[in-house]
């Protein structure tokens, strides 16, 4: 006869227990999006968790239409995406159309401006500063309102 | 901006009534909701007295408690005071504690649903707490602390009224302080507001009597202990009582009650009005001759011992009422019969929000028709109205669950309702999640948020989702316990469930508002498999 913590092991409760924490964590780092809406909670919810997340791995294919994500400069945790951004790119501005964003870097060296896809955060061009020997970073940046046009401004 | 500005300046009390409306509270709190009775009149006439001149004489202690073990009559009496105190337009707000209901058992929904219905009954309370709730919405989840100087004492020190609040039966929030945490609030605040009378009744739980005897309450607080009354004033007014009821019984033969009869039933109950009132309950049976019925009761063994936790003894009347009550109803069933009763009965005495017998069927897998004439069957134990299944079934007085759920005092194991039936709650919630939850069930337009479906209430009764299936979704985690002989069978469930069903019971939460229940029910199921398998 097997006894309690046999049982136990042989109905892997450890592997529950880690699906368990990883619910708590997708309802916690998502509590707004799931209090608001149910449908969001696949439209952002799901599609914003990490690549690692047990949750996401059960139910991707509930994804409504599965859109690309980032894909470079990402680390695998749940905060990536943010952190990735924020550390990187401290100052970006959207395309009039919603195809495109600016991102630049103020008091740093690297002075060339990215455009990259918002979805993916893929690299679509690098537009490199009038004046090769710039010190410093773009410090603003903005589109003209057909977008066919983006003004940069640098220090010095 | 927010949609009532506009109407700040257009119509203050309408503005007013929509911020005040959004204040959380327990529903059904206060007196004059459910069905509960006052005092018959003749009955208790001594101890209403005493109280009615407390509330009158603002001289007095500002706090009186009324202590009584379970089944003396406290509610009863705290209804009939809040009844006439209401005459004498002097209540303030009342707030009647009830474990069978999550809501009315939570210590933190006490001081809101107070200040709401000051607020309610008091325009300058209510000038004064509507800007409070505004710049504080979630002042709910504060601290019981900042409950009562944001809520109450603010408000009622700019206005200065003069009011009665009743708390009927502090011993069925859930609290787990060594001594009340109400209790040591309200000392810490009562000197302040002297316009302010608090009637309280419970049972002399150990941390309730702490909290009226400490330091901060023992001063301010006049007690009147019920189980203490002169036996003979509770004999003769239980003897009224009986013989008031008894009478109006149909089919009863002539002459009947005797003296006899009544005297034997007063001594039975033993200074008990709960023994007397299931005793009449039982009796009122629509196709039994009453004469009957009692025979079978007298027939159970006689004892006068006390009940309550603090005089427990094995064989109480109330007891042997309740173990005689069952045995003359189901004494034609067989083992698989029990189990059945046994289950539904779990499903009213241990669930944390009533079910009704429709709902009580859906989750433990039964038939409608099996489950109704078996809560009809004991019906003199329950509050169950016959014409309508959807209505919530509960327990008739606390003792009734207490007894059953207690293997020294409901001594025929074929009816005892052991905390396993916690996990079989827990199975079937998990077995209608399982069959029942699918994608997008209210059919949401996509990217809509909630607020943004005007008839989402409709879609959620349309669907099904109200009833067992929103029990099941909002309280499975209530009924997670670690004694269970099943718990392997329940770490498959749960398993299914959070690999098939995670984010489909996550959208209920959501068009529900009960999002946080879904945090609630998570760190719970953390902690019981921790438990389960600490390594």
């Amino acid at each position: 006869m097997l006894t309690p913590s046999q049982i136990l092991e042989s109905v892997e409760v450890n592997p529950l227990l880690d699906t368990a924490i990883d619910c708590l964590y997708f309802v916690t780092e998502f509590f707004e999006v799931i209090r608001q809406s149910g449908p969001h909670i696949y439209h952002s919810a799901l599609q914003l968790t990490s690549p690692s997340s047990m949750v996401r791995k059960l139910y991707i294919q509930q994804i409504y239409s599965p859109v690309s994500k980032v894909v470079t400069g990402v680390t695998d945790s749940e905060d990536s995406c943010t952190v990735s951004v924020r550390m990187e790119y401290p100052a970006g501005i959207w395309s009039p159309c919603g195809r495109f964003i600016a991102v630049y870097m103020e008091y740093l060296t690297a002075a060339a401006v990215e455009i990259r896809d918002p979805n993916t955060l893929g690299m679509v061009s690098t537009l490199e500063p009038p004046i090769s020997d710039h010190r410093y970073g773009c410090e603003s940046a903005i589109f003209s309102p057909d977008g066919h046009l983006l003004a940069c401004g640098y220090h010095g | 901006m927010h949609p009532y500005i506009p109407l700040v300046l257009a119509n203050r009390p309408i503005a007013e009534s929509l911020v005040l409306n959004q204040c959380r509270r327990a529903y059904g709190a206060a007196y004059h909701h459910g069905d509960r009775q006052g005092c018959l009149k003749g009955t208790r006439e001594s101890v209403l007295d005493e109280i009615e001149d407390w509330t009158e004489d603002f001289n007095k202690s500002p706090v009186f408690w009324l202590n009584g073990l379970a089944g003396t009559g406290k509610s009863t009496i705290a209804q009939t005071i809040a009844e006439r105190v209401f005459a004498g337009g002097h209540l303030g707000a009342s707030f009647f504690c009830s474990r069978a209901f999550e809501d009315r058992s939570d210590l933190h929904l006490i001081f809101p649903t107070l200040a709401f219905q000051l607020a309610q009954k008091y325009p300058g309370f209510r000038s004064v707490f509507v800007p409070l709730l505004q710049s504080n919405p979630d002042i709910f989840r504060d601290s019981l602390h900042s409950q009562m100087q944001e809520l109450l004492l603010k408000p009622l020190l700019s206005t200065k009224i003069s009011t009665v609040i009743v708390i009927d039966a502090l011993d069925e929030c859930k609290d787990e302080d060594p001594e009340s945490a109400i209790l040591f609030v309200l000392g810490k605040t009562i000197s302040r507001v002297p316009g302010v009378k608090f009637f309280i009744t419970s049972r002399p739980e150990t941390n309730i009597t702490s909290g009226f005897r400490g330091s901060l309450l023992r001063e301010w607080t006049e007690t009147f202990i019920l189980h203490q009354v002169e036996p003979g004033i509770v004999h003769s007014d239980i003897r009224l009582f009986l013989k008031h009821e008894l009478s109006k019984l149909p089919r009863r033969p002539q002459g009947w009650p005797t003296d006899e009869h009544l005297n034997l039933l007063c001594r039975r109950a033993a200074g008990f009005f709960v023994y007397a009132v299931a005793t009449v309950n039982f009796l009122r049976h629509k196709f039994t001759c009453p004469s009957d019925r009692l025979d079978m009761i007298m027939k159970s063994p006689e004892s006068t011992a006390h009940e309550g936790k603090t005089e427990l003894k094995a064989y109480t009347s109330l007891d042997s009422l309740y173990t005689s009550i069952f045995r003359a109803t189901f004494y034609k069933n067989d083992a698989r019969d029990d189990a059945t009763v046994r289950s539904v009965l779990s499903a009213v005495v241990l669930v944390t929000n009533p079910l009704s017998p429709s709902s009580i069927a859906i989750l433990m897998g039964l038939k409608c028709k099996e489950v109704l004439p078996l809560l009809q069957s004991v019906q003199s134990l329950l509050t169950l109205h016959d014409d309508n299944t959807n209505y919530p079934v509960q327990s008739f007085h606390k003792s009734f669950p207490d007894f059953i759920k207690d293997p020294d005092r409901c001594s025929d194991a074929r009816f005892y309702i052991s905390p396993d039936y916690h996990t079989e709650l827990v199975l079937c919630c998990l077995r209608l999640m399982g069959k029942s939850l699918k994608k997008n069930m209210c059919s949401i337009p996509d990217y809509a948020l909630n607020s943004e479906v005007g008839d989402l209430e409709r879609r959620i009764e349309e669907n099904g989702i109200h009833g067992a299936l929103e029990y099941a979704c909002r309280s499975w985690h209530n009924h997670l316990i670690t004694k269970a002989d099943q718990t392997a069978d329940l770490v498959s469930a749960l398993r299914c469930f959070l690999e098939e069903k995670f984010l489909f019971w996550l959208e209920v939460l959501s068009v529900l508002g009960a999002a946080g229940d879904a945090v609630r029910a998570l760190n719970v199921t953390i902690q019981w498999l921790n438990e389960v398998c600490p390594d």
